[in-house]
């Protein structure tokens, strides 16, 4: 069954948090990729805090974030070596 | 509700991307960055994502996804999204494919399946991405 809408769920007070931080870190990845590209090129980079932590994994790098910032929800990007222009445009063929 | 996005900028090259919780088969909701493709019929999530998510891509009978460039195979996998904000939380449930090879892409992508679910709006100017649900909405108006 593809993805459909399940329901909408009101705003916790560990939601509201959790959505704020999210925004926060995304943010900072956004605001600091081009560096954190010229650091870690090729690996999984987790940001939590406003801090990164790279690895070879999307998991390592998750799990490391995690440990140091246990109250956090990592968000873990990857750093291709090289960003090329690309088109991705994925059409379900099943 | 107001689900916000962000353009991130490397060598130039800038992309859209929102964060999505994506359920893993322990049911724990991880956050991943999806690349917002508007020609991507479906979301997908890259190879990567298999050890984080938890599944066994063996247990799966593969698929292919055929794009620009080429057929990719992938399986599907039953899970959840979850988009959150500050006004709550909007959950969608179902399968979505996870691409086998590491070199077919390199991020989740979220396609058409669940973002026309949302008005969205890509304002690389102001350097803004929303994703709107009601009761919020937009307007254009013309000066």
């Amino acid at each position: 069954m593809p993805l459909q809408f399940s329901h909408d769920n009101p705003p916790t007070p560990e939601s509201t948090l959790q959505a704020c931080q999210l925004l926060e870190d995304q943010q900072w990845y956004a605001d600091h990729a081009q560096e954190l590209h010229e650091r870690f090129a090729g690996l999984f980079v987790a940001i939590a805090g406003g801090e990164p932590f790279a690895a070879t994994t999307r998991e390592a790098a998750y799990n490391m974030a995690k440990q140091h910032k246990p109250d956090r929800n990592p968000i873990v990007f990857f750093l291709p070596k090289e960003r090329k222009l690309s088109v991705y445009d994925l059409s379900r063929c099943l | 509700m107001i689900f916000r996005g962000a353009y991130d900028d490397i060598n130039g090259v800038r992309r859209p991307y929102v964060t999505v919780f994506v359920r893993s088969r322990d049911g724990v909701w991880i956050p991943l960055p999806f690349l917002i493709d508007s020609g991507a019929d479906a979301t997908f999530l890259d190879a990567s994502c298999l050890q984080q998510i938890g599944s066994d891509p063996g247990a799966i009978a593969e698929q292919t996804a055929s794009g620009v460039g080429g057929k990719v195979a992938h399986t599907q996998l039953a899970t959840a999204l979850r988009f959150t904000s500050e006004e709550g939380t909007k959950t969608f449930s179902g399968t979505i494919g996870i691409f086998t090879d590491p070199e077919a892409c390199d991020t989740p992508v979220l396609g058409r399946d669940v973002f026309d679910h949302f008005r969205v709006v890509f304002d690389q100017g102001r350097n803004t991405i929303l994703l709107l649900a009601p009761p919020h909405d937009y307007d254009v108006i013309l000066r």
